[in-house]
């Protein structure tokens, strides 16, 4: 390894970042190399002096303040956007139903065959397909976090894909109905 | 993502939980992250749903964080109250679109720093435009701080603030990475996800940010 590449890895191999050949290498021309020693004491005492800068202390109340200003802020641009919205909510909404009972048609996935959704109590059946793609689209996820404290990979198909469906189930009961 | 290869190891490192019988683990998250991870995707549905308190423990578990980023930006306290609300609000405006596979955190990072970026550029713009003002300034500045005092008889204060100038000289996409990884201490993974860029971008831009503050601190004296 030569001094200009080891120079340019000093600061991943500080950050530990380094590892297999490339950082045996770098560690042999270190050894060797007076200059590229020097090069990573300065970036070590550079690290440690920038590590000082971390103490920000916030005064007290400050936080609290903040947020009450910020909660009197949103309140008023959330009245501005519902203002818009209600001029433009029935149409608006039509349309996003359409295009999503398109996407849902052309592209919803196959669930698993012994559990089905049951409607939704209150929505209409496109509203209804519009959970129901919620729900593939979750699926789909690599990652899924449900109201639980639990992160499941979904990038699974068949029993796996299965067994998602029965968390789901439990967690979003009132979406769902035993397979007939 | 449907489709793509899949090695078990998320953004964190954390694996996934599946069983061998394909039933799925309901355990105990693995580490912190995955913790904090699903704690805040709560938080971030609920306000998607309108209960407006989740967005305010949101707000309440980042703010010291996102306050001392942009601190170490702006510098100046008068700012801070007026981009931090900037910031939180845009926040609470995006919400809707923030894809719940990344952490809330980088992505609030990801906001706050735009904006600190582009606050820092609007600033030396108008410095700038003063006839070279900025560039003087720094000229100055570097003179200022160079003195004779040996680098062990600064005392912490002094050398604090001596880096925050430092700091302040680089270019601010060089400031924005050096702060979130030495400052806020953000992983590489981290940084991948605030910035919105490639590993290898990461790795690049990290290693010239320090190298130029490197040069700064050098002809400063201080290391």
């Amino acid at each position: 390894m030569d001094c200009k590449k080891c120079q340019n890895l000093l600061g991943q191999y500080l950050d530990e970042e380094l590892e297999g050949q490339e950082l045996s290498d770098l560690e042999q021309h270190i050894k060797v190399c007076p200059d590229c020693t020097r090069e990573l004491e300065r970036l070590r005492k550079m690290h440690s002096f920038l590590t000082d800068l971390k103490e920000v202390e916030v005064p007290e109340g400050e936080r609290e303040a903040f947020i009450s200003a910020l909660r009197n802020r949103i309140e008023s641009e959330g009245a501005k956007t519902s203002r818009k919205k209600s001029v433009l909510r029935p149409v608006l909404v039509s349309a996003i139903l359409v295009v999503i009972a398109l996407i849902v048609i052309v592209t919803c996935p196959q669930k698993p065959a012994d559990l089905k959704i049951a409607p939704a109590p209150g929505l209409n059946a496109i509203e209804n397909m519009a959970v129901d793609r919620e729900i593939c689209g979750a699926l789909d996820d690599h990652f899924l976090a449900t109201s639980e404290d639990f992160m499941v990979d979904t990038s699974v198909t068949g029993g796996q894909a299965l067994s998602v469906w029965k968390i789901l189930k439990e967690t979003h009961e009132d979406l769902f109905e035993p397979a007939e | 993502m449907k489709g793509q290869n899949y090695d078990g190891r998320g953004l964190s490192g954390y694996v996934a939980r599946v069983n061998k019988d394909n039933s799925i683990a309901r355990k105990e998250p693995a580490d912190e992250i995955v913790a904090v991870r699903a704690r805040d995707n709560r938080l971030v549905l609920r306000t998607i749903a309108g209960d407006g308190e989740a967005f305010e423990d949101l707000v309440r578990l980042y703010y010291d964080r996102i306050r001392a980023l942009v601190f170490h930006h702006l510098h100046r306290e008068d700012d801070l109250d007026d981009a931090l609300q900037e910031i939180f609000l845009k926040a609470w405006q995006a919400l809707p679109n923030f894809q719940k596979r990344s952490n809330f955190y980088t992505w609030l990072f990801r906001i706050a720093s735009n904006y600190c970026i582009d606050r820092l550029r609007k600033r030396r713009l108008e410095l700038v435009s003063l006839d070279g003002t900025e560039a003087r300034d720094a000229l100055e500045a570097r003179a200022h701080l160079k003195t004779d005092t040996p680098e062990e008889e600064y005392s912490r204060s002094e050398r604090v603030r001596i880096v925050q100038k430092a700091i302040g000289m680089l270019d601010p996409i060089y400031q924005n990475i050096i702060i979130l990884r030495e400052i806020e201490g953000l992983t590489y993974d981290e940084l991948a996800d605030s910035l919105d860029i490639e590993m290898g971008t990461v790795k690049s831009r990290l290693a010239r940010a320090r190298t130029e503050l490197k040069k700064i601190l050098q002809d400063m004296d201080v290391i």
